[in-house]
């Protein structure tokens, strides 16, 4: 996954260490299914993205559905690191 | 007419080795695989002392992805249940997907509860695991073993305590026997080797501070274990005419419930669950050569266990060995039933009678020979293994050589 947002590199090398895929095949219209990532797989990844960046990612958010993109999932880990760090400054 | 059930697999796994030929080793060299815990950080106990699986590398048998899913109870049962099947060779091999199934003890992962809830308790973590769920349901195990080995027929868990896996063994035997099931891998496996469950126990005070001795005056309770045991059964008919190794003849099994109390045993019921395999088998007290013991090392268990031995087994007693492996692998809880099964299968197929170690002084209200200190080579023709659970719950095992 190109980007030019260090914030977002660091978030796609992570998951690519994760899960074992290199990440130039995460593009962001690729279903983390189709990575092999189960859903059980993702409950994990998410766990471990939220112990890492210090996040709490809810439930209830756009990663709950059973069809979530790599895009997806980055964006929404960016997008709360990036409220986070709005409120701490 | 009931189909005859064959033993033609077993697997082991306890501080006496991680295979069935170290686990034969050690008995008969009479190996202690008690030591002081390693595992744990003991030093706020004074029971320092369990009997462990040491160097049991879960790398060496499942991939990093796997065994994220799995307690180290579910580890030892996967592992051993391949054991056992291995040993069994194509026992599964044209069964129909209905007539192959797995049962085995319910054992919580209390390694997954216990990491967990430190994390959540003492590190205020926000949340626990994803996966502390999936590891620590009692079911674990045998839905891990179902996956691992292609099992798609009568599978599920029974929980009886210290009898959870004799339960489960005596089950599958009735269900090959009935003509439900033509194979079944059943057994049990657990590891109660965390800070909060070796806590509990102690606060129940039934350890022994400094080693296992049944049937010996001076013993002082019972040492905590970890492992697991497996067998394959069979019907007869069918691992006769697959040319399959036949390690024993599963004869009979008798249950009982004491509804007395929750942690003391009761001595009329002991003996009326021997009374029951016995009847069950086919066999007359006199032909039983040996008998695996429960034989915890409280104070309690091993004199009623000897009253109700002497109940059961009358003037017999006097020439019958009774020894408890408690003293060499520790009280391995829900696998217990499973390794006392392999352990008696090994006695009557090798014709040796594995020792009760650690014993030091004759006890008066417990009257029996244990094979003190030292295996004994013995022709066994028929044998029995107990399990007398906290709660009343009693299993017994009995097994007869295979002649071919």
């Amino acid at each position: 996954m190109q980007t030019d947002d260090p914030a977002v590199a660091e978030i796609v090398d992570f998951i690519s260490g994760e899960v074992g895929v290199d990440s130039n095949l995460l593009t962001p219209e690729t279903p983390v299914a189709e990575l092999g990532i189960s859903s059980l797989d993702l409950i994990e990844t998410i766990f471990k993205l939220e112990s890492r960046f210090g996040i709490e990612i809810p439930n209830d958010g756009p990663l709950s559905g059973n069809d979530v993109t790599v895009g997806t999932l980055v964006q929404h880990v960016a997008d709360l690191l990036a409220a986070q760090k709005a409120k701490t400054a | 007419m009931p189909a005859r059930v064959a033993i033609t697999g077993l697997g082991s796994l306890s501080a006496l080795g991680q295979d069935v030929p170290s686990h034969l080793a050690g008995l008969r060299a009479g190996t202690v695989g008690i030591g002081e815990t390693q595992g744990v950080d003991v030093s706020t106990m004074k029971t320092k002392i369990s009997a462990e699986v040491r160097d049991f590398r879960p790398e060496d048998h499942f991939d990093p992805r796997q065994l994220g899913l799995l307690d180290r109870t579910s580890q030892f049962a996967v592992v051993v249940a391949r054991q056992a099947l291995a040993d069994a060779g194509p026992a599964l091999e044209g069964v129909a997907r209905h007539r192959a199934g797995a049962i085995f003890a319910a054992s919580v992962g209390f390694h997954a509860v216990d990491d967990s809830y430190h994390k959540l308790y003492a590190d205020k973590a926000p949340r626990p695991h994803p996966f502390t769920v999936p590891r620590a349901m009692p079911s674990g195990q045998v839905s891990h073993i179902t996956m691992d080995l292609g099992i798609h027929g009568p599978s599920f868990s029974i929980a009886s305590a210290c009898s959870s896996a004799s339960h489960a063994i005596g089950t599958a035997f009735h269900m090959i026997r009935s003509g439900m099931l033509d194979v079944a891998v059943a057994g049990g496996a657990e590891s109660q080797i965390t800070y909060g469950m070796l806590k509990s126990w102690e606060a129940l005070r039934v350890l022994a501070p400094d080693g296992c001795h049944p049937f010996s005056k001076d013993r002082a309770g019972l040492v905590i274990g970890e492992g697991g045991g497996a067998v394959v059964l069979e019907n007869m008919d069918r691992a006769i005419a697959r040319g399959a190794t036949i390690h024993a003849e599963l004869v009979g099994f008798g249950m009982s419930a004491d509804g007395m109390d929750i942690t003391a045993p009761d001595m009329a019921s002991a003996a009326a669950s021997m009374r029951f395999a016995l009847e069950d088998a086919g066999l007359a007290p006199e032909q039983v050569g040996y008998v695996s013991a429960h034989g915890t090392a409280t104070a309690l268990n091993d004199k009623t266990e000897t009253a109700a031995l002497r109940h059961v087994f009358g003037a017999h007693l006097d020439r019958l060995p009774v020894s408890s492996s408690k003293s060499q692998y520790g009280h391995t809880m829900n696998a217990s039933g499973a390794l006392d099964l392999v352990t008696t299968v090994l006695a009557l197929r090798e014709g040796f009678l594995p020792p009760t170690m650690g014993f030091n002084e004759p006890d008066p209200e417990c009257d029996i020979d244990c094979v003190a200190n030292a295996s004994r080579e013995a022709p066994i023709e028929a044998a029995i293994s107990s399990s007398f659970a906290f709660g009343g719950l009693n299993a017994v095992l009995a097994v007869r050589r295979y002649e071919g």
